[in-house]
Order: C-alpha cells, then structure tokens, then sequence
C-alpha cells in the first residue's frame, strides 16, 4: 500500500486567481440566494437602505455649514459619505466573525475545515456577499441622489479607491481579530461592539470633529477610521489627490500593516484554541 | 519522538486520549486507545452513545486536537502534518438536520462544497452530477436542502463525501434514523468505496450493519477500545445456547414439538415466530449434528436445522463486561439469529 497522497501541482499564479474567482463566485451566489429566498426582508433592506441615505439628505439641509469646515459647500455629502464609510467599516468589523459564528450554528464548519482550502481564505471570501450588497446599494443610492437630489460629488477616484481598500483592509483585521474570539466565545464580540460605538462618536462620520472636546479630539486622531475617512472625503468631495492627502495615506497604511498580520495570528490562535478544546464544531 | 507509523495501515492511533475539561469538571472522552485499520477495509466502530466514538472520528479527521498519544492517517500526523492527515481522507460527519444550507438547492449546496475542495468549475459540476446520481437524489436536485426527507438529507450528506477521491472515507453514523431504502443506498456505496479500494470507517450503534458490512470491528466503551477483531470472532466469544428448527409447514408445529422433547439431549423447545422453534440443548455446536440426522432419518417434517449464533450485540456485553467489570445495556439494533447449518435435503 503507498502512503502518498497525491497534492495538487503548485498553481500557476493565474490559475490561482482562477480558482480564486471561482470560489468567490460561488460564495456570492450562495450569499444571493439565502438572501433573495427571503423576499420580503430582501425587498425592504433595498427600501430601508435608500430612505436612510435620502433621510441624511435632508438632515443635511438643516446642518450648520460653518461648523463643516473644508466641507461647508457640500452638507449633504458631508454626512452621507460619513454614513455609507460606516457601513463598510461595520461589514468589515462584523462580518468575519458571523460567518464564523454563523457556520458553527448550521454546522458546516467542519466541512470548511476539511477542505483544501484554507479557512482564513474561506472566511474571508464568506465575506464578499456581504461587501458586494451594500456596494451595489451604495452606487445606486449615490446615482439617485446626483441624479434625482442634484447632490455634488467632485471624485478622484484614485484617492477613493484606494482609501476604501485600505480601510476595508485593515477593519478586516479588526474582523480577524473578532472572529477569532468568536471561535472561542461563540457568541459575544468585545471588539465590534467598542468599534461601533467608536465610529458614530469619534471618527467625524456624521459631524466634524472640531464640535467635540480637545481629549476626544486628541482620541479621534489616534483611530485609523478618522484618517481614512478623512481621505475618503477628500477623495470625493474635494478631487484630492494621494499626494496631497499623504499623511492620512501613512497612517491607515501603518495600521493595515500592524493590524491584518495581528488579525490573521489571533484567528489562527483562537481556531487552534477551539481545536484543542474540542468545541469547534459547538455553537 | 514516537516510533513512525506502520505503513501498511490506512489509519493508526497510539494511546490516542482527548480529556475535556469545563471549569472544575473534567470528562476523559477518549483513553489511551490504540487502533489499527488496515487499508483497503471496511472498520466498523461501535458502541453506546458517549462512548467517544466521534470525538476519536473527529481526532482522526484533525478536527480535535488530542489531549496525549498520536494517530497517523496514511502515515500522516494528524497534529504536526494535519494538512496532509485531512488532505487523505473524506468525512461524512453526524449531521442529522443541519451541515448544509437549507435556502439553496441540493445541486448548489454540493457545488458549494466542491469549489471549497479547489475543483474548477468543469470538474465541480461533473463531479456534483455524479456524486447525486450515485446517492439516487439526480431527480430531486431542485428541492432545497430543507424540503429534503431524512433519508434525503443523509444521502446528500453521502454525496458530500464522494465529492473527492481519497483513500480514506469516514462515516459517522450514516443510516441513523433513516428509511430502508435510503440505508441501502448508503451501504451499497461503503461497498463500492470498499471494492474501490478505498478504506472506510463506519462508526455505527447498528449491529446489524456492522455485522454485515465491516470487515473488523473496534469496540468503543467509556473512551476505551476494548476489542478490536472481525465481527466473527468476537461473536465467537458468546457460546451458542440454542438450535433453531425450522419447520415445512405451520401446521407441523405440535407435533414436531412433541418429537423434539421426547430427545434425551434436548432441555426445552418454544415457538419463535412463524413455522420456527428454538432448541435449548447443553451444547448446540455438538448437538446440531444429532438433530440433523434426527430430521433426515426420520422423515421429520423439517425444512432446516441451524445453530443461533450470538449477535454482535451479545459480544459487546459480554466483552465489555470482561474488560470492566461493567454490564452495559445492550445497544441498538440485532438481528435475528443467523442461520449457519444446514438446510435439510428431502427426497
């Protein structure tokens, strides 16, 4: 009898995006039809979506352009990239460790675990749906209020794009970090609680940080959040370039290298935890 | 560092033991059990629930890291060479309802599955059309996973593990609470994986099935194995204590009964279902020969005479009790008797 198991050739790196593709292809129609076989919660997650962005529309329209600095000219948008940047960074923090929590509940993790893919890959390919509905909402509700709402964007989409991957980079490590307690806790997340709760106070997403006390002040320029959202604003509101919004570019960027190894270590070290404590497959 | 594997075993466990451990309480699940599978088998592991029969399934699969000893799946570590150790083998896991996702479809939860083994999409859809046709559910593949029956579910859980080809296959109690049929299906897939040459593990409370279909059986109780043989010779650990007549006609039920207790040897006869009757004797395996002349010199009106072996059941007593000193209720389901001698030949 031979011992040898045959292991796939190395991969080509284009092979490797090919099955990577595949992969998240099929997550995406997984998430899309668990998602849509729900149909009336489908239905009013898109009405929900677009009456909150038109509401911050017009919450706009009563804030005070003097205390909105840079962004005086430009409340309505001002608060709804403040808003819609929340969300990302919510998906981001939380959407890692409900897939984890969510495939311990139907049972399908072990089936995870088995296969030859890695389970951080799978994890965070899980989480695609979960960026891809709220990107899909996010264009259309930004095309109905440019169109419809005559609100102005002034976009360099280098600065935008960037930012954004950055941010959503580094939340998910953040993300890790909570899917690796949860693999352990199984229900109860410390750290995307306190992330929430951070974004809406301190990060400046629906008011300037300027309104708020100098220590809280000094705490907003210490968070990764309040600088990438900063250079996602300038970056649509204001055509910045990268070159003109570099600090805030140097910050997320020490983040995203600090905190996605940490993330990635502390899922590993919270998997192995549940091995060893036989409770990985328990919810 | 422990000796190396025995290359000619597909699975191999040394001292394997998984200790549990909540706050103050501490449950040892698994103690120091040593198993041999041998490849190319069908491995039968039986025993009462909480025996530890999964929680050494999922040791095995990598799922749960041991507390002591070491096990090797193909020569693989299953703690320091866990890749390679899970890369050889294919678990169909105790599921029961969940395990799958019950929105999507049966196709598109086996698709699902598949693209996580890295197949291509070409490979992912042939290897989905044919893992369905072999489990019988190609017709159903539209149903989702929660229209599913039972024994629909099971079976799709089956399918799940013919996804990929690996020399070891586990199976964690896959005809549990299911319909005859479906539990056919599955038994004659454990066949064909068997005659496929593949290794099969099935942990089973059916003593029926593991009579039937394993090759060799791992006795599983309180977290210890204690005895590891083919279903034959731990059957052999019970003596026979009686010889089933089985009669040509319905009718001939009295008088063969007043026939058979006019013999010295014979100690008590009763009826034992429809046109049968169970023989109590000193020494059925001595006796049966007497009986068998008795019936064809004697133009008796009997169809066939058969010393009742033991069930596996009646082992697992049995050795259980030996091993601990414990009389454990017997488990799940037996079998009726099984006829071994010969059937009587009539002119």
């Amino acid at each position: 009898m031979s011992t040898a198991v045959s292991f796939p050739p190395r991969q080509s790196a284009r092979s490797w995006l090919r099955g990577l593709a595949f992969q998240a292809r099929i997550f995406v129609k997984r998430g899309f039809i668990h998602n849509s076989s729900y149909r009336l919660n489908f239905s009013l997650s898109i009405v929900n979506i677009l009456i909150g962005l038109v509401s911050y529309y017009f919450l706009s329209k009563i804030a005070r352009a003097d205390k909105l600095g840079e962004f005086g000219q430009n409340p309505a948008g001002f608060i709804i990239v403040g808003t819609t940047f929340t969300t990302f960074v919510s998906v981001a923090l939380a959407s890692y460790a409900g897939s984890i929590r969510s495939e311990m509940f139907l049972g399908t993790i072990e089936h995870w675990l088995l296969s030859a893919s890695s389970l951080t890959r799978l994890v965070t390919l899980s989480t695609v749906w979960e960026f891809l509905w709220p990107m899909i909402t996010t264009v259309i509700t930004f095309t109905v209020l440019v169109a419809v709402l005559g609100v102005h964007f002034n976009v360099d989409w280098w600065t935008t794009v960037v930012f954004f991957l950055l941010t959503v980079v580094t939340m998910s490590g953040f993300g890790l970090i909570s899917a690796g307690i949860i693999m352990v806790s199984k229900i109860g997340d410390p750290l995307s609680a306190a992330w929430g709760a951070v974004n809406s106070l301190l990060i400046g997403s629906l008011f300037p940080i300027t309104v708020l006390p100098g220590w809280m002040q000094a705490i907003s320029h210490a968070l990764p959040n309040f600088h990438a959202l900063n250079g996602i604003r300038a970056g649509l509101l204001q055509h910045a370039s990268l070159a003109s919004e570099a600090h805030e570019l140097l910050v997320v960027l020490a983040f995203c290298v600090a905190v996605v190894p940490l993330g990635i270590l502390c899922f590993r070290a919270g998997f192995e935890r549940a091995r060893a404590q036989g409770t990985l497959a328990q919810f | 560092m422990s000796e190396a594997p025995q290359p000619t075993l597909a699975i191999e466990a040394r001292g394997l033991t998984k200790r549990f451990r909540r706050g103050t309480t501490e449950k040892l699940a698994v103690d120091g059990v040593d198993l041999r599978v041998e490849a190319g088998r069908i491995f039968g592991l039986i025993g009462p629930n909480g025996a530890g029969k999964s929680t050494l399934v999922s040791m095995i699969a990598t799922l749960m890291r041991p507390t002591a000893g070491e096990a090797w799946v193909m020569g693989h570590n299953v703690v320091r060479e866990a890749r390679q150790a899970r890369m050889s083998l294919s678990l169909n896991a105790s599921a029961g309802e969940r395990g799958f996702y019950w929105r999507l479809n049966g196709y598109q939860n086996l698709e699902f599955f598949a693209a996580l083994q890295g197949l291509n999409a070409g490979a992912t859809r042939d290897r989905v059309l044919t893992a369905l046709e072999r489990v019988g559910l190609n017709r159903d593949v539209k149903l989702r996973f929660g229209e599913f029956s039972s024994g629909m579910k099971r079976r799709l859980n089956v399918a799940r593990a013919l996804l990929v080809d690996r020399p070891i296959y586990l199976f964690d109690e896959p005809t549990t609470g299911i319909d005859p049929h479906s539990a056919m299906v599955i038994r004659n897939i454990l066949r064909q994986l068997k005659g496929a040459g593949k290794t099969v593990v099935l942990v089973t409370h059916n003593m029926e099935e593991a009579t039937e279909l394993c090759d060799e059986v791992g006795m599983l109780y309180a977290g210890r194995l204690i005895r590891q043989d083919t279903p034959e010779v731990l059957r052999r650990h019970v003596p026979s204590s009686e010889i089933e007549v089985e009669l040509r006609s319905l009718a001939d039920s009295e008088v063969v009964t007043e026939r058979l207790r006019s013999l010295s040897v014979v100690e008590s006869v009763v009826p034992y279902g429809e046109g049968r009757l169970r023989v109590r004797t000193p020494s059925p395996e001595d006796d049966v020969r007497g009986l068998l002349l008795w019936a064809a010199t004697g133009e008796q009106p009997v169809a066939g005479i058969s010393v009742v072996r033991p069930e596996l059941t009646d082992a697992f007593v049995r050795l259980v009790e030996e091993a601990t000193g414990e009389r454990p209720a017997p488990i799940a389901v037996s079998e009726r008797g099984s006829p071994v001698a010969a059937r009587i030949a009539h002119p």
